[in-house]
């Protein structure tokens, strides 16, 4: 046992050591922190800029009637001379020119927009909605609709998506968050298991080339060289992990407060980044810091209602009986080779079930309980990332106990055969293994 | 006294080929015992086992008088051909490393540990990383590693490869102190001229079997073919004429100082030839001719081969 804590040691001590590490440590987070910033800083830096828009109206209907925010200014011009309104814009110092024409009634395309600028998007969103409600009222106001009726109408919709449970408790539901905790724990349990398996595949080359692995196993067993090499390097991925995430929230939280004042965007932006894939976000219109603020504190709501305490410890779980169910596979592939190169082929059959299940991920959030992701979350090889992506949207007890077992078992065994395609092949120089000797050697 | 180490008729399979076959050694103590052979004899498979790297699929191996377990490889220090060590890590830490696994505590391995850098002059090197030492320097670390436990025995695989004459000079200097201070001492080699120099027993392996063990004077004996050269002052008719019914004659150089080569018939002794001789020539110089462990391991060898 010492000595397998003194192998842990030395596997820990100089990876930690290691520049790399290190590097990565430091990288990391940096990486991440910028990720959460940079899309509202960029929204923030436009908007930090006041845009004053010169209004050529000559319907006359709008003047005075679109709404202002902090960066968006307009100014209405007294006649509906376009041609000289356009000629003068660029000495102007006006943002843009917005141009309404009689047409307004009983044309879409009414409305110009004239800059010697690119125009973004969401003052563009701002003028149409603006333009959009005014021109209803408007037409409603003409048929004979009261203003008092009107403002009766208005009304804002916001749907409570509310969960059942079998004991009959209703909780409000958060897609959103389970959403990006299914993929966060996915991406993050696949990217630690599989970096910390080829880490342990690597020391094992490593020790072979080197040729030092048989002065070692002359002095301890192989059993406890593969298990010291396995914990110290789970060991790393772990502290690789806490360093990130302490190291993001702290560059976050001493970051952010300076480039986004406005406080109540924290709790958006934080999802941002995993919300707008495929850039589906910039296609709304950006939300109002009242609607924000709401929206934040809906989420905040539903948070109590989601199983912290199992999601951790399933994290935790899973993370652990992939690893080592992979790690020691991993190692075993180490050993039947020479060099890296001829990893290849036994790599691409090994990792096979941890890519399946990260594209079946996508599945996981259109129905988090479907045939297909309740198996591969039962399957030992594919359960690290399956159960993990289901666990956020709630899975009864019986199925992740289920899941453990399996896993353990599937584990107890790989170790087992994976020691024994150790022992032989650290000792094998200079020929491939076939498969036909690492089975004689299982049977040995 | 016990034998340090004694293997009783180890046998060892791969895949359907035999590496040993009923290999039984008695190791004595406080000696240089040569293990050779040729390539592919076996030696590796033994010393494994001895090692207890890998298991015999029969017979035994007492250390000291017992069966061998786990606890003995804390007495035992190991050098093997295939050696090396961590490229990326720093000499000293990875010295007390490897003397952790052998069982040392931390302070006691550096400890130990700065005496012999000293003695190897390497002592400016403990910070350096592995990769920036020489290969010389790197097997000087390796040796170091191996002995710092102060084993009971100690297995040298091909210990002099990659050394220099002047580092493999010191290296065998070491051995031998190592062996006055008590140690024994296993040698696996293809340097018969190493072998006659320090070893005290030798055993033979080839093709899995042994074929030949004792100690290297017994062995050296058992192999000689009575050859002898003679020196001498006087008449060399007369001479020849004496010696034609005790030797086969195969040189005679007369001159001021004449000599003789030849072998000794059988069923006569060395003082009945010089008996016959001394009335008659003054004899200056008397050879018995003992065949070199060179020559052994090759006859040994082929005649087993036959």
């Amino acid at each position: 046992m010492r000595k397998i804590l003194t192998i842990i040691e030395r596997e820990y001590l100089t990876r930690v050591k290691n520049k790399s590490f290190i590097i990565m440590s430091i990288l990391g987070p940096l990486l991440f922190a910028g990720l959460m910033i940079a899309p509202s800083l960029i929204m923030n830096m436009n908007n930090t800029e006041i845009r004053i828009v010169q209004v050529v109206d000559s319907t006359h209907i709008f003047r005075g009637q679109l709404p202002e925010t902090d960066y968006i200014k307009f100014v209405y011009m007294p006649d509906a001379n376009l041609q000289k309104y356009k000629s003068e814009f660029s000495q102007s110092g006006f943002y843009a020119l917005l141009y309404i024409s009689h047409q307004i009634v009983n044309s879409d395309n009414a409305v110009s927009l004239y800059s010697d600028k690119n125009i973004n998007l969401d003052l563009r969103m701002h003028i149409s909605n603006a333009i959009e409600k005014r021109l209803e009222n408007e037409k409603l106001r003409s048929c004979g609709v009261d203003p008092g009726i009107l403002s009766a109408v208005k009304t804002n919709i916001n749907i409570n998506t509310i969960k059942m449970t079998d004991d009959g408790r209703e909780e409000s539901d958060n897609m959103t968050l389970k959403l990006v905790l299914s993929y966060l724990m996915g991406i993050l349990i696949y990217i630690a298991i599989f970096l910390s398996g080829n880490a342990v595949m690597r020391g094992v080359i490593e020790e072979k080339t080197n040729r030092i692995v048989e002065v070692i196993v002359s002095s301890v067993r192989p059993a406890q060289l593969m298990a010291g090499k396995i914990i110290g390097v789970g060991l790393v991925t772990l502290t690789q992990f806490a360093l990130w995430i302490v190291l993001t929230f702290c560059i976050y939280s001493a970051v952010a407060p300076m480039l986004m004042p406005d406080t109540a965007a924290i709790g958006v932006e934080m999802a941002q980044p995993l919300m707008s894939q495929g850039g589906s976000q910039l296609a709304q219109a950006q939300p109002t810091t009242d609607e924000m603020a709401d929206e934040l504190k809906a989420m905040l709501g539903t948070v109590g209602n989601i199983n912290f305490g199992v999601i951790i410890l399933s994290f935790i779980f899973f993370f652990l009986g992939g690893y080592l169910l992979y790690g020691s596979l991993f190692a075993a592939v180490g050993s039947m080779v020479d060099n890296e190169a001829d990893t290849q082929q036994f790599i691409l059959p090994l990792s096979a079930p941890l890519l399946l299940s990260i594209i079946v991920m996508t599945g996981t959030i259109a129905n988090p309980d479907s045939p297909m992701i309740f198996w591969l979350s039962i399957i030992p090889f594919t359960a690290p990332v399956s159960m993990l992506t289901r666990i956020p949207y709630g899975v009864p007890y019986s199925e992740i106990f289920l899941s453990a077992a399996l896993l353990i078992a599937t584990f107890v065994v790989c170790t087992w055969l994976a020691g024994k395609i150790y022992r032989t092949g650290i000792l094998m120089y200079g020929k491939k293994s076939t498969l036909k000797e690492i089975w004689r050697w299982i049977r040995r | 006294m016990t034998p340090i180490l004694e293997t009783n008729n180890v046998c060892k399979q791969y895949d359907g080929h035999t590496a040993l076959d009923s290999v039984s050694l008695k190791v004595p103590q406080g000696t240089v015992f040569g293990l050779l052979g040729p390539n592919g004899a076996g030696k590796t498979t033994l010393i494994r086992i001895i090692n207890q790297i890998t298991a015999p699929d029969s017979g035994s191996v007492l250390f000291d008088g017992h069966a061998i377990g786990p606890d003995d490889i804390y007495q035992i220090g190991y050098m093997p051909e295939e050696r090396g060590l961590y490229k990326k890590m720093k000499v000293g830490e990875q010295a007390v490393y490897l003397a952790q696994l052998k069982g040392l505590s931390k302070a006691d391995a550096t400890q130990r540990l700065k005496v012999w850098f000293d003695k190897f002059e390497i002592g400016n090197w403990w910070n350096r990383k592995v990769e920036e030492l020489s290969k010389g320097m790197q097997q000087k670390v390796q040796f170091i590693t191996t002995v710092l436990h102060e084993p009971k025995l100690l297995i040298f695989d091909e210990p002099f490869s990659g050394f220099d004459p002047i580092n493999a000079n010191l290296l065998k200097e070491e051995i031998l102190n190592l062996k006055d201070k008590g140690a024994t001492v296993i040698f696996s080699t293809h340097n018969m001229a190493s072998v006659e120099e320090i070893c005290d027993h030798i055993a033979l392996i080839n093709k899995s079997r042994k074929i030949l063990d004792g100690s290297v004077n017994d062995v050296r004996q058992q192999f000689k073919l009575n050859l002898f050269e003679l020196s001498y002052i006087g008449d060399s008719e007369k001479v020849l004429t004496l010696c034609a019914p005790m030797v086969d004659l195969k040189e005679n150089e007369p001159g001021a100082i004449s000599h003789l080569s030849g072998g000794l018939k059988p069923g006569f002794t060395y003082n009945q030839l010089l008996a016959a001789l001394l009335p008659e020539v003054q004899i200056t110089q008397f050879n018995e001719l003992i065949p070199n462990m060179n020559d052994i391991f090759i006859k040994a060898v082929n005649q087993n081969a036959n």
